[in-house]
């Protein structure tokens, strides 16, 4: 059985979050991420017993409890590892993304307690405090439900899975009908291809929707005296609203956040990079590089009159697939060929870089079809692994072998917009294609 | 008269339930209208097809009727998807009509404690919500169990054009009184619709224009008792429709009675008439027909494809208007029939009524089509009936055991609004439900049973023992110049020494391949297809024996028969209402009923662990 997981504390602010996994991998996947003095290896786990550590997903380092139950003697009957993490859900969020991404599945509404019921573990106790949580969960999955139907991000879904169904059925009734479907023209792994990269841009649109909820970190970088304060001064006078005041834990990086647009941007203002002599300038720009690495977007940021410092350049884009080129004080040396241009001091050229800042991270997918439940991005990241291994199998395995991979998509695809992948199929097949006797 | 079992119907349903149930042990009396009509094939002169093959096959291996009446009529024989997966091999036999009807008949009257009766059913006697009897031509007939097998002749009418009759198929009598009898006794009953093409006589027919269709010389039979290959066959012939022919029909579509509305029965989406098909496609340019034997060197030939209920003379001209067909004479003119049947959310996974205790059916009373899908039912509710008398649990196959186990769940559970037809879409774990390997997956159950014979029985072991020995063989080593000496033929490079095992896993090699590499006793091929058939598919057989794995749990959690989901509060409405109709066997099956979520299944475990079941 597959490996679950779900945060088990009621969403909204609370003091303490918590993300259960239960199954075979849950230790190990857990593992993966919390580090403790006293754990070297999994041996070294005591059952029920809540331990102190570290949570590292790769980017944030948060101070959590981990507690493990071992097989049999658990809720589930299965091995279950807990995380108790600080209040709100931000961070269960996170702890939660970082387990799903490591393998473990999202846990269906219920399927805790199911497993439990199927282990003989489920006390009467128990059942009732369920029954109660479930008809209040499965109240608010009917009102979710309904407020999808009716977006964009429904209509969506609705016409991936047409798609991937017409797919499909041209190769179902190929085996079903085999004499009639002979001279039937078949493209179907053209449009499997063409429904895996509309998936791909979706499982993106996941990440920007991510984005959206916490934010986009946005490093400012580069030399002293370029104008970086300036800079930031000026987007936050730019601003509308300003959010919060996060001061940095590094004492020389500031942050400030603004609202663009509607979305969250936290601003971190870094120490210029200083070119007084050779070990403080390393220092300052393993400072800055720290600080760049740890955002979605850096800005470096150089005078419009100078040169480019070429290896500096290059250092920043090694820790950074996102980093803007800004040339500031364009009101005195004028706009220059390479990257943005703007001028802190007049405001020229801010919200153009604003704009873009937008562009890179959340794209044009702030619409409505943006995934922004954990429960539909697991069910789309599994539709297009599933149809990944289907398109990568397609030239060497039968067909009946392709369609079990196709078929797991469009299923999972399902879990949101109703329906199972055979009634679809049929029903696909009936009014496409001219098949029966 | 008293007996253990009556059946009522004497189609490809109702004699698998009469045999079952007499070779189980009951005195059982079958009830046909006419003893001419007995395992009559109303429509195509031929017996499997894609999914229909491998029921079947099931049938066969749980030591039904069909496979070996099948083979005992053979004209041809094929394997659908030959150049396809295993999984999709599906067998289809031509087989003589008149051949098959006589050798069914012959054998229901050999069958020890079997009688047949030939007279109409009026009535269903029911006494405290027990069926108790039946009424045959105004006298009484008493049983503990009754199976209703009527197939399409529940006050079925036969239209063809202007023309109705009040009629069953091919001119036999329907059944007037039943009909109404059911429904008095609350029984959900409802119209639907099937069709046949014309029947021609051979003599008026030019092959020569046509393409001549062969069948497969060296394929095994339906039967796991048939040892021998069919080796002298009768071909098919293939012709097309043309522009001319779908004027004619276009021409004429207003004195269709499926389109003037002179038809209300709901007909099958995979069984269009050939008005349908112009109708619906209009763009396809020309339809397959293929001209078929009825009999072995008889007289008449059936024209598939050409299903309608146009007028005959509208009949006339279009099917003149196809190459080869020019002159054809009509012996029987194409019709449409209206017929009776359940809803069959009201039966049980067992296929017995849930109204009505000891009544079971089975077949296209029951919703579905095809002789293929009446056998298979009508085998299950014989041995669940027999079960039932005995006292003991009904026998469920489940999905990822058979396409039986598939076709009778999504009947009771989802229910249908069509004739339901087999296909192999609709089963989810199709790669391991294959036609070479039903015996394995069922005869030991066959046997649990009582219907798998000695002789069926010691086949069985004797493959199987066959099979390990093959099995085993393949993990041996062949050296490396052997290896090449295969490979070189198929262009693949050989580098080392590999166990045959590890040679299967290449596409390119088959069984046939290594079939040299085996002793002589193991060179048995079809057995060596087999399981190449398991390596080749390796992964994906795992993928679907997780999800089954998974599955199997709720499967096999029973649920007690007097819930009251009315009265479950957290229940969602809608979920109360379904699982009230169809009120599931097991869990497995409350799962997949349309509007029962996830978040129910869950509230309905919580009832469970309250009632400490």
């Amino acid at each position: 059985m597959d490996t679950i997981a779900a945060i088990s504390t009621p969403t909204g602010a609370g003091a303490i979050g918590i993300v259960r996994m239960s199954g075979e991998q849950a230790l190990c996947i857990a593992l993966r991420f919390f580090t403790c003095s006293t754990i070297k290896s999994p041996e070294d786990v005591v059952p029920g017993m809540l331990k102190l550590g570290t949570f590292f997903d790769g980017s944030v380092r948060e101070k959590c409890m981990m507690v493990y139950f071992r097989a049999p003697k658990s809720y589930t009957g299965e091995d279950i590892v807990e995380f108790h993490v600080h209040g709100g859900t931000y961070l269960a969020e996170r702890v939660l993304g970082a387990l799903l991404a490591a393998g473990a599945k999202l846990a269906g509404p219920g399927e805790f307690t199911r497993r439990a019921f199927f282990a003989g573990k489920l006390s009467l106790d128990e059942a009732e405090g369920v029954r109660a949580m479930i008809s209040a969960e499965s109240e608010a999955e009917l009102r979710e439900a309904y407020s999808l139907m009716s977006g964009r991000f429904d209509q969506k879904i609705n016409a991936l899975m047409t798609k991937l169904t017409e797919v499909l059925s041209t190769m179902e009734a190929s085996l079903d009908y085999p004499e009639e479907m002979a001279d039937e023209a078949d493209d179907s792994m053209e449009k499997a291809a063409e429904v895996r990269e509309e998936m791909r841009a979706l499982v993106e649109s996941f990440k920007a929707g991510k984005l959206i909820k916490g934010g986009i970190t946005v490093a400012i970088v580069g030399k002293t005296n370029v104008g970086k304060s300036s800079l930031l001064n000026r987007l936050l006078g730019y601003s509308r609203a300003i959010v919060s005041d996060i001061h940095g834990t590094t004492r020389d990086i500031v942050g400030e956040s603004i609202l663009h647009k509607g979305v969250k941007i936290n601003l971190q203002d870094t120490a210029g990079l200083r070119e007084t002599g050779d070990v403080v300038e390393h220092i300052g720009i393993e400072r800055s590089l720290a600080a760049a690495k740890g955002a979605d977007v850096v800005l470096y940021v150089m005078e419009a009159g100078g040169n480019l410092d070429e290896e500096e350049w290059a250092n920043i884009r090694a820790c950074s697939k996102k980093v803007i080129l800004v040339n500031n004080k364009i009101d005195i040396y004028g706009a220059t060929e390479r990257g943005f241009n703007i001028s802190a001091k007049t405001g020229e050229g801010v919200d153009v870089l604003l704009d873009e800042i937008l562009r890179v991270t959340v794209g044009d997918s702030r619409a409505a079809e943006t995934l922004t439940e954990e429960r539909h991005a697991d069910c789309v990241r599994r539709a297009l692994r599933s149809l990944e291994e289907g398109i990568a199998a397609f030239h060497e395995a039968n067909t009946e072998c392709v369609l079990v991979d196709l078929r797991e998509s469009i299923d999972a695809l399902a879990e949101i917009g109703g329906g199972t992948a055979t009634e679809r199929i049929i029903n696909d097949i009936f009014s496409r294609f001219c098949v029966g006797k | 008269m008293r007996y253990d079992a009556i059946v009522i119907g004497a189609g490809h349903a109702g004699v698998e339930a009469a045999l079952a149930l007499a070779r189980l042990g009951n005195q059982t009396l079958i009830v046909t209208i006419d003893v001419k009509s007995v395992s009559h094939m109303a429509c195509n002169p031929n017996i499997g097809g894609t999914g229909k093959g491998h029921l079947v096959r099931e049938l066969d291996a749980l030591g039904g009727q069909m496979g070996l009446n099948a083979d005992a009529s053979l004209l041809q024989i094929k394997m659908l998807n030959k150049n396809k997966g295993a999984a999709v091999q599906s067998l289809r036999g031509q087989t003589d009509k008149e051949v098959y009807h006589e050798v069914m008949l012959s054998t229901l009257r050999a069958q020890e404690r079997l009688d047949i009766l030939e007279g109409e059913c009026e009535d269903l006697l029911v006494e405290d919500g027990k069926v108790c009897g039946v009424v045959v031509s105004g006298k009484t007939y008493h049983s503990t169990v009754v199976v209703l097998c009527t197939g399409v002749y529940l006050s079925s009418r036969t239209i063809t054009g202007e023309e109705i009759h009040d009629a069953g198929p091919y001119g036999f009598a329907n059944s007037k009184n039943l009909s109404a009898a059911l429904a008095a006794k609350g029984l959900p009953l409802r119209r639907f619709k099937t069709g046949t093409p014309a029947r021609v006589y051979a003599n008026s027919i030019d092959y020569s224009v046509m393409e001549r269709e062969e069948g497969d010389y060296d394929i095994p039979c339906f039967s796991f008792l048939t040892q021998t290959k069919l080796l002298e066959q009768v071909p098919c012939y293939l012709t097309y429709t043309n522009a001319e022919t779908h004027r004619i029909i276009r021409e004429n579509i207003d004195r269709a009675p499926l389109y003037n509305g002179t038809i209300h029965g709901v007909g099958p989406r995979y069984c269009p008439s050939i008005e349908d098909k112009i109708m619906r496609f209009a763009d396809k340019e020309r339809h397959q027909i293929f001209i078929e034997p009825e009999v072995k060197d008889g007289e008449l030939m059936y024209v598939q494809g050409m299903s309608s209920s146009l007028p005959k003379d509208v009949q006339e001209e279009m099917y003149r208007s196809v190459k080869g067909l020019e002159k054809v004479r009509f012996a029987r003119y194409a019709y449409a029939i209206e017929y009776d049947c359940i809803d069959p959310l009201a039966l049980t996974p067992a296929l017995e009524v849930k109204a009505i205790s000891g009544l079971f059916s089975a077949g296209q009373f029951n919703g579905s089509s095809g002789y293929e899908e009446a056998a298979a039912q009508g085998l299950m509710a014989g041995i669940n009936a027999a079960r039932k008398i005995k006292g003991q649990p009904p026998v469920v196959l489940r999905r990822d055991q058979a396409y039986i186990g598939v076709l009778i769940d999504d009947l009771v559970t989802k229910g249908t609004n069509e004739p339901y037809r087999m296909m192999t879409a609709r089963a989810e774990y199709r790669l391991s439900l294959r036609q070479d390997n039903a015996d394995a997956r069922l005869t030991p159950i066959g046997r649990e049973i009582g219907l798998v014979s000695d002789e069926r029985w010691a086949a069985y072991l004797a493959r199987n023992e066959k099979k390990q020995a093959i099995r085993d063989a393949f993990k041996h080593a062949v050296p490396l110049a052997k290896v090449r000496e295969i490979f070189e033929k198929k262009g693949e490079p050989a580098t080392v020494g590999l166990t045959i095992e590890e040679m299967l896993k290449r596409a390119s090699i088959s069984a046939e391949d290594v079939l040299c590499l085996l002793e002589e006793p193991l060179r048995d091929v079809d057995l060596a297809k087999e399981i190449a058939v398991e390596i080749k598919y390796g992964g994906y057989l795992y993928k679907e024996k997780r999800h089954a794995d998974d599955q199997r749990k709720m499967e096999e959690k029973m649920l007690p028969i007097d819930i009251d989901y009315l009265s479950m509060e957290n229940l969602r409405l809608e979920a109360r209402q379904k699982l009230n109709k169809v009120r599931p066997l097991t869990l497995g099956q409350a799962s997949r009923i349309s509007g029962v979520s996830p978040a129910d299944i869950t509230v309905l475990i919580t009832y469970l662990v309250k009632a400490g079941k």
